[in-house]
């Protein structure tokens, strides 16, 4: 916890060397735009993981349930990191946004709202799935335990409240998804593609947010391995989890491709100079082609070669391999998103931009935000696992309840009650 | 009002014991069923109760439905400066700020609707006990008077609760 906090202090000296240059240029904030941008995907994307089982009624999510949602206090990180993009990012007057000639706020009063109603919304679906648990937690604690006894008011786990409890958590789970997919496009229409000029592709927005339901799955199952690791619960969190995740994240795995070729070949075939110019010479085949090449590999073709076997995919390893190598290159892919975007230095509101940018190396300020950025976060969600647990109790207790063993034929097969 | 509170280690024992309260002439509305992770509905035959929850997101998402299109278009009317000969009233940004309105209006009424629907400050001191937290069923009586108290708890021990609790008796 403490190097944690050294390197999230590590980064606010360097946010501060970036701030003391001010916030005129936006050049050289490329790097923490990019941190923003990789922190806002993967903390806010989590916690998808923990509504659409239960949506689909899955019984094998009870065990993730608590390290896909907890990921979401990183929202209070995204909040702070978001406020210096007010200053960097041009209002919609000087640009050709989607808020076309919106009279006043546009976009940023609107967009604080966005991701503030994000973070809230993540934020509250934590509270409601852990109100049982902070409900044991004040009860065993005789009502000392402040925090528990604040959150958990007067829940007793009576039906009404377990009927409530459980629409609660559909509702908020549903606004969640909701918010998290338009939240995303918004952010990557405002803060990326519009500063570009000549830039307009319909498929970046649905791009940005793959790389967003990517990040959930793979998030959710480092910050599973971590628990099981450091916490003994071999147990508790056993293959069914990760094998069940690492399905869904092969299939974003896949998806993540065929979203980037989708926006590469239209573009390539079309050989329009202002299209190709930004989507091939500077996202793809271009100045930034080791990035891309990188970002390639890590999202889509070691996952499919790694996982495309069943007994990896069936192993706690190899999931979590390939979710750490989607997160490196969802990082890679979030430098290229908005580095070289914010080097652009040409008015937004010409016709095309005139040279592809390459993506310079990280100076020490920003490799200071990089660390620092990821340390803050990090620090959040331990932080947060401490005070809530690392396992929803009750989650764990009702897989108890609904899972029977009985005979079939020959053999005994387990079998889990749905509740309609 | 007396409640006498039974505390049972096993589900089974619980459904049982809320048969035999039924029997002794206690309706489905006068004992609720306490436990530490939710069951099917009506598991121990209790009466889990209506809620309005449904109605606080829809609710929420009409009133930020109209706040968003009185910020749009209310706006855009107030102020009709035509840019560019395009339309006054714009519907793609408008469909922006209306539909986050509608989302916001459903998240806040429905945090408020989980805390009122739950009755999360609720300053009765009921019987409980910690047990329940652990796994244990615990099934609370609410009686009119002594006698039907004295009923409830006898009850509940002959249904085999481990420990049978009261509170509110003279």
């Amino acid at each position: 916890m403490l190097i944690l906090l050294l390197l999230f202090v590590g980064g606010v000296v360097g946010f501060s060397i970036r701030l003391g240059a001010g916030l005129e240029d936006r050049g050289p904030w490329g790097y923490y735009a990019a941190v923003f941008g990789f922190l806002f995907t993967v903390g806010q994307a989590a916690p998808i993981v923990a509504f659409v089982p239960r949506l689909a009624r899955a019984r094998w999510h009870g065990p993730l349930v608590r390290a896909a949602q907890v990921v979401a206090v990183a929202g209070l990180l995204n909040v702070l990191l978001f406020i210096p993009l007010l200053w960097l990012v041009p209002s919609s007057a000087v640009r050709t946004t989607i808020w076309f000639d919106w009279p006043w706020g546009a976009p940023h009063f609107y967009d604080t709202i966005f991701v503030l109603m994000l973070v809230v919304n993540g934020f509250a679906f934590l509270w409601v799935q852990a109100l049982p648990d902070l409900a044991a937690l004040r009860v065993q604690s005789g009502g000392t335990h402040r925090l528990a006894r604040l959150l958990s008011g007067s829940f007793i786990g009576t039906p009404k409240q377990w009927k409530v409890h459980r629409i609660g958590l559909a509702v908020l789970g549903g606004c969640y998804v909701m918010n998290f997919i338009f939240v995303q496009s918004i952010i990557s229409l405002d803060y990326v593609m519009t500063l570009v000029p000549g830039w307009k592709s319909s498929m970046f927005p649905a791009f940005y947010s793959i790389n967003g339901l990517l990040a959930a799955t793979a998030t959710t199952i480092v910050v599973m391995a971590l628990i099981r690791r450091f916490y003994g619960l071999q147990r508790y969190i056993t293959v069914d989890q990760f094998w069940n995740v690492a399905k869904i994240m092969l299939a974003l795995n896949l998806a993540w491709a065929y979203h980037w070729w989708s926006d590469f070949l239209t573009t390539w075939y079309g050989r329009v100079p202002r299209e190709t110019i930004v989507t091939i010479d500077m996202r793809s085949f271009g100045e930034n082609t080791w990035l891309f090449v990188t970002a390639f590999f890590c999202c889509f073709l070691l996952p499919l070669l790694i996982l495309m076997w069943n007994p990896w995919r069936k192993s706690v390893a190899g999931p979590t391999i390939v979710a750490a190598l989607s997160l490196f290159g969802i990082f890679i892919q979030r430098i290229i998103d908005y580095v070289p975007t914010y080097l652009v230095t040409q008015d937004p509101l010409d016709h095309e931009l005139h040279e592809a940018i390459a993506v310079p190396w990280p100076g020490l300020p920003d490799i200071l935000i990089i660390v620092g950025g990821l340390a803050g976060a990090i620090l959040l969600v331990t932080w947060a696992i401490k005070a809530l647990g690392p396992l929803s109790n009750w989650e764990m207790q009702e897989g108890v309840i609904l899972r029977r063993h009985e005979r079939f034929l020959k053999t005994e097969v387990p079998y889990v009650i749905k509740p309609q | 009002m007396p409640s006498v509170l039974g505390l049972f280690q096993s589900a089974d024992t619980a459904a049982d014991a809320a048969d035999r309260l039924q029997a002794s002439g206690f309706g489905p509305t006068d004992y609720e069923v306490l436990t530490g992770a939710p069951y099917p509905e009506g598991a121990f035959g209790e009466d889990s109760g209506d809620h309005r929850l449904f109605i606080f997101p829809l609710g929420g998402a009409m009133i930020g439905f109209a706040v968003g299109l009185m910020v749009t278009a209310g706006t855009q009317i107030s102020y009709p400066l035509i840019t560019a000969g395009k339309p006054i009233l714009g519907i793609p940004p408008m469909f922006i700020i209306m539909y986050e309105g509608t989302m916001l209006g459903a998240l806040i009424f429905t945090i408020m609707g989980v805390i009122f629907e739950s009755r999360l400050p609720n300053l009765s001191n009921d019987l409980y006990d910690s047990r329940i937290t652990e796994g244990y069923v615990g099934l609370v009586v609410r009686c009119d008077d002594d006698a039907q108290a004295d009923t409830a708890q006898s009850t509940l021990t002959e249904a085999g609760a481990e420990e049978v609790k009261h509170q509110g008796r003279s």
